[in-house]
């Protein structure tokens, strides 16, 4: 199989990394040294991709105690009115 | 004699014995650290007042003739991964320096309700990525075999720790070998148990499908004493198993008459360090020599195990590390107008190069990769590996193999062909995959004075046959509690 095509700056810009042009070049061999072991891979065929062995059990929709709000605020950089601060998200 | 070169079932006898107190074993773990923690650098947060207080806490009750928990007074190190209440957990990355978690993890909880001694917070590669203990933003941890090597990863501070004498006890987590690797570098024991029978809740997740946080200790008894304490059911993790593994500490030493060991012949192949080799085949046969049978087992799908784990584990990290924004805690870059720039500053300045290549990855497997159908390859050759260990496990009960291809490597050693070819972790991830238990122990120090390890693997839920197993070798052994002397 031909090698995969791909555009190492989309990928870091999905990864919400900015990488310079020497490290887009670094990243990029490191990421093909990774596929051409990826690509040893067999071919999966109708292979049908099987749930976790061990079930996940999921909680009871109950509401329980919980973290208290001023302890989930006090490791935030910037905190205003019980909210989390952030720079403008919409122009 | 001092008290930090002894086992956690050492010190918990004297304890009871009143041969010495809680405070005194607290005080020969610190004096120690303060001995040799800048030589070695096992630690980024040492939490020495509220250890004391724990100690003189354990005291009080000893004076009173009240029963103590198993762990009580036990110094036991949190690698620094696993969320400490109101202590810095990093997970060794600029991302999370200064973060204070607001709960403690379910294991850390545990070993408190024991009353166990936490001197710190203990050393790792960042985001447990990696097998060196190199790439932390903080520190680099050394080998205290020899100092110029590394302790392996990417637990090393937990192994280095140990072998140093900085801890009695200590939590590593295990995603493709990282606690079986240091422990294998740093003569001591490490072991990954059955996926799901340790709860996650509070460990700061890498590859959710295959993380297990692990015990680490100088003895087997030491290791199965802080397991049988860490393990079992929690709600808080949907991943968690409801099956208990069982009385660990009263089957360690069960006749193994009978016992069939397998031994994988993929594991045992040429590039192999040959000193592994035959350490391993030696112990085998040691095994033999006490009743076991030895059975030749083939597992053909092992060359895969690092292409799974590349393709699985960074999918899977790529998406948990996406969680790391600068928005609720950690680290934010400065100078930003804009929420996406805030974003890529922060995660671009926070993030370390290794962590930055397994995003990248993850990411191009989740999308580019989907026209190579990586993912669906992926876990089939994930199935075909778990139904060759079921099929295995069917002509032995353990299967016994080098631990890794080579011993501790030194700091900056460059990645040569070998390396790449013959990865670190090529015989533990493996059991990542399949969810099995798994344990390296002790078998041997080299000619040039550097520890080999041993692999021991089982089926799902046979963590206390492993421990068996392992508890046997290390009385034909002699003790796995050697400690070097620093240089």
């Amino acid at each position: 199989m031909q090698e995969l095509p791909f555009n190492i700056q989309k990928i870091a810009k999905l990864s919400m990394l900015t990488l310079t042009e020497q490290e887009e070049q670094k990243y990029e061999t490191l990421l093909r040294e990774a596929l051409e072991g990826i690509e040893t891979l067999p071919q999966a065929g109708d292979f049908q991709v099987q749930p976790q062995v061990i079930p996940m059990k999921l909680r009871e929709d109950e509401i329980q105690p919980s973290t208290k709000r001023e302890d989930l605020l006090a490791s935030a950089p910037q905190v205003e009115a019980g909210c989390f601060v952030v720079p403008k998200i919409v122009e | 004699m001092q008290l930090y070169t002894l086992s956690a079932s050492q010190l918990h006898d004297m304890l009871r014995n009143k041969e010495c107190s809680a405070v005194e074993i607290a005080n020969s773990v610190f004096e120690r650290i303060e001995q040799v923690e800048d030589r070695v650098e096992a630690y980024i947060t040492l939490t020495k007042e509220s250890a004391l207080e724990t100690a003189r806490l354990v005291d009080e009750k000893l004076a009173k003739g009240e029963e103590l928990p198993l762990l009580a007074g036990i110094p036991v190190g949190v690698k620094d991964n696993l969320a400490t209440k109101g202590v810095q957990t990093t997970s060794a990355s600029k991302m999370l320096e200064g973060f204070l978690p607001p709960y403690d993890a379910t294991v850390v909880a545990k070993i408190k309700d024991s009353l166990a001694v936490i001197p710190g917070k203990l050393n790792l590669d960042e985001f447990a990525m990696g097998s060196s203990c190199q790439t932390s933003y903080y520190k680099k941890t050394k080998n205290p075999w020899d100092l110029t090597r590394v302790p392996g990863g990417s637990s090393g501070g937990s192994s280095a720790a140990l072998a140093a004498g900085e801890a009695i006890l200590a939590f590593g987590t295990d995603t493709g070998g990282s606690i079986r690797q240091p422990g294998a570098f740093c003569h001591v024991i490490g072991m990954k148990p059955s996926y799901g029978s340790v709860s996650r809740y509070g460990l700061f997740a890498l590859s959710s499908s295959m993380d297990q946080i692990g015990p680490m200790g100088k003895t087997v008894r030491d290791t199965a004493m802080l397991l049988s304490v860490m393990s079992g059911h929690d709600p808080m993790d949907a991943t968690s198993s409801e099956r208990d593994l069982g009385d660990l500490l009263g089957g360690l030493n069960n006749s193994i008459k009978g016992l069939r060991i397998g031994l994988p012949k993929e594991y045992f192949c040429e590039g192999v360090d040959p000193q592994i080799l035959d350490a391993a085949h030696k112990a085998a046969k040691e095994l033999e020599a006490q009743g076991a049978v030895l059975v030749e087992v083939s597992l053909p799908s092992t060359p895969y195990a690092m292409p799974i784990y590349n393709v699985l584990g960074n999918m899977e990290a790529a998406s948990n590390l996406a969680r790391y924004d600068g928005v609720r805690y950690g680290f934010r870059a400065a100078d930003v107008s804009s929420y996406s720039e805030m974003f890529e500053k922060t995660r671009t300045e926070g993030m370390g190069d290794e962590v930055k290549k397994r995003v990248l990855l993850g990411n191009l497997v989740l999308t580019e990769g989907r026209k190579h159908d990586y993912y669906r390859r992926a876990k089939y050759a994930q199935a075909m590996m778990i139904r060759e260990f079921d099929e295995a496990f069917e002509q032995c009960d353990v299967l016994l193999s080098p631990a890794t291809p080579r011993v501790a490597f030194e700091i900056n050693a460059p990645i040569d062909e070998h390396m790449k070819k013959f990865a670190n972790d090529m015989f533990l991830t493996p059991s990542n995959i399949a969810g099995i238990p798994s344990l390296s122990v002790p078998c041997g120090i080299t000619k040039a004075g550097l520890p080999m390890g041993l692999q021991l693997c089982g089926p799902m839920f046979s963590d206390g046959l492993l421990l068996n197993v392992a508890q046997i070798y290390e009385n034909i052994y002699g003790g796995f509690n050697k400690m070097p002397e620093l240089k």
